[in-house]
């Protein structure tokens, strides 16, 4: 019996310290229901009475009104969290965990495979397609053809001053490199843009001739 | 429940009242009581009174424990519940709070120390100091093992560890040598008590 009790209290001391497992907190709180209810409820309130004046924090206003406020709670109601609010709870956090992955896995995907992309723009951007050109900003001279070749960095498999025939030979070799033929024709049409703007700054007339779209006939020529 | 530095004990009491473990409630009204009161009677004085606003500071806190998220301690959350319900008390009473908030610690000091309490009179004030004093010759005396678990833990605030890290012994011989300085300090506070 006594050892019972000490075993009790002993967990009574370590919960005070926060170092009770789940299970002495259990049997106390049990305990402190039953016959021992007392004699536990008191050596708690004592072991924190000799706490506190260790820190000298004892004052004499000691009123013990825990029975009262026990009372006043009994016709409160139990806190337990709703099973539903639990389910919506761990349903975010699932919904949030698998959008971070989808974007991390998209994310890698794409930046471990430039092929694809480049396939893809090379596909989507023809720089030798006309309609692409029909735009206000990508106004060039009649019969204006950039030459691919003229801007490429990497010179080892490119020939200065090909033909146009011996560029378009050379494509698949392009599109194979770091500089895609969609990102070297939109690096020309910024420079040409720039150009214009600066050379209209500079003089009456830019040396890219511009166009009078009230004297041009402007409708799309028919193939 | 996120816990940024909350108290070990308290923070495993309220999470099991926040399962719906009523019980687990009582324990922390009987640990933290006695110091809510001394917050209280910085607003009332009267004796009936800080036991009213007391009780409804517990029964608010209670109300109120779902939405504790440790983001504080908890008895500072706590402390701010009952300031709130003794300022509530006054208001609803016609009576004038004080102007200013007091702080936590402020507060635990002041109410610790103040000799001109209303409440504290010659025969508390005496009781105080002889508790004071007999827990301290008792840790005096107590023998070098138990005296100095009691010390790092009480006087120092060092974990089961830390201790048992200096005095190079397993973690559960400082949890029962504590409790062995407990219970010895404990039987002569209750002969103090019984006796006044």
């Amino acid at each position: 019996m006594t050892e019972q009790r000490d075993t009790l209290k002993e967990s009574l001391s370590a919960l005070m310290d926060g170092q009770a497992d789940e299970l002495e907190i259990r049997r106390l709180l049990d305990a402190t229901e039953g016959e021992r209810r007392t004699d536990l409820r008191n050596a708690w309130m004592r072991y924190h009475m000799v706490s506190r004046s260790i820190k000298g924090e004892v004052s004499a206003t000691a009123i013990d009104c825990s029975s009262a406020i026990a009372s006043a709670l009994e016709t409160e109601s139990v806190h337990a969290a709703s099973p539903a609010k639990k389910i919506f709870e761990v349903l975010g956090q699932c919904a949030i965990a698998a959008s971070v992955a989808m974007v991390a896995i998209l994310g890698v995907q794409e930046f471990n495979n430039p092929s694809l992309e480049l396939g893809t723009q090379s596909a989507a951007l023809d720089p030798y397609d006309v309609d692409i050109n029909t735009g206000p900003a990508m106004q060039f001279p009649a019969g204006f053809e950039p030459r691919i070749d003229a801007q490429t960095v990497s010179a080892g498999s490119m020939v200065r001053g090909s033909t146009t025939a011996a560029t378009k030979r050379l494509l698949p070799a392009i599109d194979q490199q770091a500089f895609p033929a969609h990102k070297i024709r939109t690096h020309i049409d910024k420079m040409l843009i720039k150009h214009a703007e600066n050379s209209t700054l500079n003089s009456a007339h830019g040396s890219v001739p511009v166009v009078d779209l009230n004297k041009v006939d402007v409708t799309p020529e028919r193939r | 429940m996120k816990h940024s530095d909350i108290d070990p004990s308290d923070q495993q009491l309220v999470e099991r009242v926040q399962r719906g473990d009523k019980r687990a409630f009582d324990l922390l009204v009987l640990k933290y009581q006695f110091k809510l009161q001394s917050i209280i009677s910085r607003f009332v004085r009267d004796r009936d009174e800080i036991a009213d606003v007391t009780q409804e500071a517990f029964i608010k806190a209670y109300r109120a424990l779902p939405g504790f998220r440790g983001e504080s301690q908890f008895y500072t959350w706590l402390y701010r519940i009952a300031v709130n319900t003794a300022k509530n008390y006054l208001v609803t009473r016609s009576r004038r709070p004080p102007s200013a908030d007091i702080d936590v610690a402020d507060a635990e000091y002041l109410a610790a120390n103040d000799q001109l309490h209303d409440l504290d009179s010659p025969e508390n004030r005496l009781f105080c100091e002889q508790l004071d004093g007999a827990i301290r010759k008792t840790i005096a005396d107590l023998p070098e093992d138990l005296r100095t678990a009691v010390t790092l833990r009480e006087y120092e605030d060092l974990s089961y560890d830390d201790i048992a890290e200096i005095m190079q012994c397993p973690t559960g011989t400082v949890r029962s040598r504590l409790f062995r300085a407990r219970e010895i300090i404990d039987a002569k506070v209750l002969v103090l008590i019984k006796g006044n």
